[in-house]
């Protein structure tokens, strides 16, 4: 995997190449180990009835470490991820499509490094948006 | 023990207070079952030969490992118990929904690193929202290497309803 992006050919409102996830619960029960985060709303349909949630939902942590593979699988092994945020707007079901994606808002250069800042979220396949963040990356210049 | 709900104004006495340290060794099988959770798949995180060829000398752990770190630093293994950041502070409710992060990342991490977290209570407000009242929490951690260097810094908010 050679380095794809260079600082030089970002373009303000470039989009990132969407990632498609379809988190089952499996998945969530996955994350739940890797995590050790146990909370029952995201693996028991009752205990998340009872939550007033319709059922099971994605964890918040999962879409955000998706948010991350979606910025890191960008930028590449040259690239930098320094900074990420998201605030968690909606819940998401299990099982279904999820779009993650991303796109350039600026690039401007500190000192010497070659930063992009991004927008970056997670969408359910109505369009409606369920994470909403931004990150901010160093990225390889040519000139460099 | 009084039924009393806790106010705003209690839950203001706890600003400020500081979870004890969490320690975490950064092991192999914490990043692979990270990437397996997360199906992310990129040989930087674990493909050693890939990585030798990096500007990194070798794999480095995947900087969003730390939604996943920020639970594991939260000492809650029973069933039925809601993972909070500082546990010796108290949630005036039941519910817990995840609200916001920041993650800001400093040196990269490594398998092998055992890292220090302190993570802090920083801020409680209350209001009225979809779910009735709701409590919004902020938490604050900054987490070094045991060599003391910075490898992040992230701020949390919990809804709390």
């Amino acid at each position: 995997m050679a380095q794809k992006v260079y600082y030089e050919d970002v373009t303000e409102g470039q989009e990132l190449p969407t990632l498609t996830k379809h988190p089952t619960r499996r998945q969530l029960v996955m994350w739940a180990g890797a995590s050790e985060d146990y909370y029952e709303i995201h693996y028991d349909t009752e205990f998340a009835r009872k939550n007033r949630l319709d059922d099971v939902i994605v964890h918040g942590r999962l879409k955000a470490a998706f948010l991350g593979q979606l910025v890191t699988d960008w930028i590449g092994p040259a690239g930098t991820l320094k900074k990420m945020s998201c605030r968690y707007k909606g819940t998401d079901p299990a099982d279904e499509d999820m779009r993650i994606r991303g796109k350039v808002t600026s690039k401007r250069v500190e000192g010497d490094e070659h930063l992009v800042d991004l927008d970056i979220w997670t969408e359910r396949p109505d369009g409606t948006t369920t994470t909403q963040g931004t990150a901010i990356v160093a990225l390889p210049s040519r000139g460099a | 023990m009084s039924e009393r709900l806790l106010t705003l104004e209690d839950m203001q006495k706890h600003v400020g207070t500081e979870a004890k340290p969490h320690v975490l060794h950064v092991e192999k099988e914490l990043v692979r079952r990270f990437v397996d959770a997360v199906h992310d798949p990129n040989p930087l995180w674990t493909d050693e030969e890939y990585a030798k060829g990096t500007r990194h000398g070798g794999t480095i752990v995947p900087p969003q490992i730390f939604s996943a770190i920020m639970t594991i630093a939260r000492c809650s293994p029973d069933t039925g118990k809601i993972p909070i950041p500082v546990a010796e502070a108290p949630l005036p409710r039941e519910n817990v929904l995840e609200g916001e992060e920041t993650w800001e990342f400093f040196t990269p991490l490594r398998v092998g690193d055992v890292i220090t977290s302190r993570t802090k209570l920083t801020d409680v407000k209350r209001r009225e929202g979809r779910l009735g009242e709701m409590f919004i929490l902020v938490y604050e951690a900054e987490t070094v290497n045991q060599r003391g260097e910075l490898i992040a810094r992230s701020t949390n908010t919990i809804v709390n309803y």
